[in-house]
């Protein structure tokens, strides 16, 4: 995408013209990323509502913070490290919640949509892969789940996807693996039956062209 | 073949698949998985559960969001400049507002009950559809009249909640703090008739056919009128900020609708959206969402 007021600078740049006190340098910045910002927190948090708190309390912390961006890192995987952790420290915190409070309409959401595969039985959305994606989603561990959004989902290099979290590489493939094992038995329905047109997606075959995905590698916007 | 008592656990058996387990171990496995019909179905299983991720498209930030994020950057901005009495000053006295810090539990909102995030998920549909090159988001919602989140309507709403004390509001003069120069762009009449199949081709084609893969410019050769009032503040809401490359007043699966589109430049994905006629600045209505791919690639 284009910048209307800032074409050519780059996010170092937006950054360092926001230290200038720029009123409007951060908020260029934000536009820039915000698709990619808001995939990772809304597939983290499973809920989008819930991101979008994450991402504004992560957004205005990084407005507040900007002077503590050291520039050992790329300025977007610094905005996703804040992300995440903010959307990581929000499942913690709800998690503690529900612990803590048997019987809160929260937690008992949180129990129901934590604890099996939730019941999408409208016809219409049980047809629907992404659906079904996101729901097994839920059902993984928070750490393991940003890892898979950062790497499978939204096509980072493992290096990087380990600077956003700030874990090492090691880690993200365990916990990418992991992951996977987990999201398996609960999308193994949807292996069933032939579709495979396409190698690379042999085996899974409902709802989705063999042939017509973007990679999520490529899916980054200006 | 020789046969294999004990399965190999499914997390190993992830780690194979990820690379992270080679020499002798990784031979060992190999073997059982030659010999094991159950294992080797999970192996290749394991094996899948990445690429079905790859395929889920990717989110893209709803148009409420965006002016709600840019809403409380401008007010910090606002805040750090000591611009008291600016346009972007919120009417509440607490910057940042946690709804944590509310007390009384997580506030029942919009979009706040998993049931609820099913019924948004399941009203704006998300299918993958095959389309050549493509990856269409379809949106679906009772009425055709698309998603309008809470919030979209009525004055900017940051979403935090503060016990029953309301949302911020921002004044329309707050929106023109936040984006400060309208955004000038031409609207086509190209009489094309998109489909939900052929959407992605077709917008690029019409990108292509005026060489505007990548150039950013408007097509020449194609009749420009000035956008109304509200193609202005429909294109606003959809691509907030942002100068769209080619926006088409057109039909859609036989219905009137307008095109808008963000050309892919190189190594990045170019967009498009559908909207329909009742699309305007409180209102996407947005139809169908295509995403283009990058240029030269």
């Amino acid at each position: 995408m284009k910048d209307r007021r800032f074409p050519d600078l780059s996010d170092a740049q937006l950054l360092e013209r926001h230290l200038q006190g720029d009123p409007d340098a951060f908020g260029q910045l934000f536009l820039r990323h915000r698709d990619r910002l808001w995939a990772v927190a809304v597939r983290t948090l499973c809920d989008p509502e819930e991101a979008a708190d994450a991402l504004q309390e992560a957004m205005i912390s990084a407005f507040r913070r900007a002077g503590d961006f050291r520039g050992d890192s790329a300025v977007t995987t610094w905005l996703h490290r804040i992300v995440v952790n903010a959307s990581l420290d929000r499942l913690r915190r709800k998690a503690a919640h529900a612990a803590s409070s048997v019987g809160d309409e929260d937690a008992l959401d949180l129990l129901a949509t934590q604890g099996r595969v939730p019941a999408i039985t409208d016809p219409a959305s049980v047809r629907d892969t992404a659906l079904d994606v996101e729901a097994a989603l839920r059902l993984i561990p928070p750490e393991q789940r940003a890892a898979l959004v950062l790497v499978d989902m939204l096509g980072y290099p493992v290096a990087d996807a380990a600077a956003v979290l700030d874990i090492s590489v090691g880690t993200v493939k365990s916990r990418c693996a992991r992951g996977r094992a987990r999201l398996l038995p609960h999308l193994e329905h949807l292996r069933a039956g032939g579709g495979e047109k396409d190698p690379r997606t042999a085996g899974f075959s409902r709802n989705r062209t063999a042939t017509g995905s973007v990679s999520p590698g490529q899916g980054g916007e200006g | 073949m020789r046969r294999h008592s004990a399965h190999v656990d499914a997390d190993v058996l992830a780690e194979l698949s990820a690379g992270m387990v080679s020499g002798r171990r990784a031979a060992r496995i190999h073997a059982h998985l030659a010999g094991c019909q159950r294992c080797a179905r999970v192996g290749t299983g394991l094996s899948e559960v990445g690429v079905l991720l790859a395929f889920v498209p990717s989110a893209t930030m709803p148009a409420a969001v965006t002016r709600r994020l840019s809403a409380a950057i401008a007010e910090e901005a606002a805040a750090r400049s000591g611009m008291a009495g600016s346009p972007v000053r919120l009417a509440a006295q607490e910057p940042f507002p946690r709804a944590e810090q509310t007390g009384g539990g997580r506030p029942r909102n919009w979009l706040t009950s998993p049931v609820a995030v099913r019924g948004f998920a399941a009203a704006a549909a998300v299918c993958l559809v095959a389309a050549g090159g493509y990856t269409i988001v379809q949106l679906t919602s009772p009425g055709r009249s698309g998603f309008t989140p809470p919030g979209a309507s009525g004055g900017i709403n940051n979403g935090l909640r503060g016990g029953g004390s309301g949302p911020y509001r921002v004044s329309p003069s707050a929106l023109s703090s936040i984006h400060p120069t309208r955004v000038a762009f031409g609207v086509v009449t190209t009489g094309t008739d998109y489909q939900s199949a052929t959407l992605g081709t077709q917008v690029e084609n019409e990108l292509g056919r005026s060489g505007q893969i990548g150039a950013n410019r408007l097509p020449g050769g194609l009749l420009q009128h000035q956008p109304t009032a509200q193609q202005e503040a429909c294109v606003q809401g959809v691509v907030p900020g942002v100068a769209p490359t080619f926006v088409d007043a057109a039909r859609y699966q036989g219905h009137p609708a307008t095109i808008i589109a963000l050309a892919p430049g190189a190594g990045q994905l170019g967009q498009a959206w559908v909207v329909g006629p009742a699309c305007s600045g409180d209102k996407n209505d947005i139809l169908a969402h295509v995403r283009l791919p990058p240029a030269g690639g």
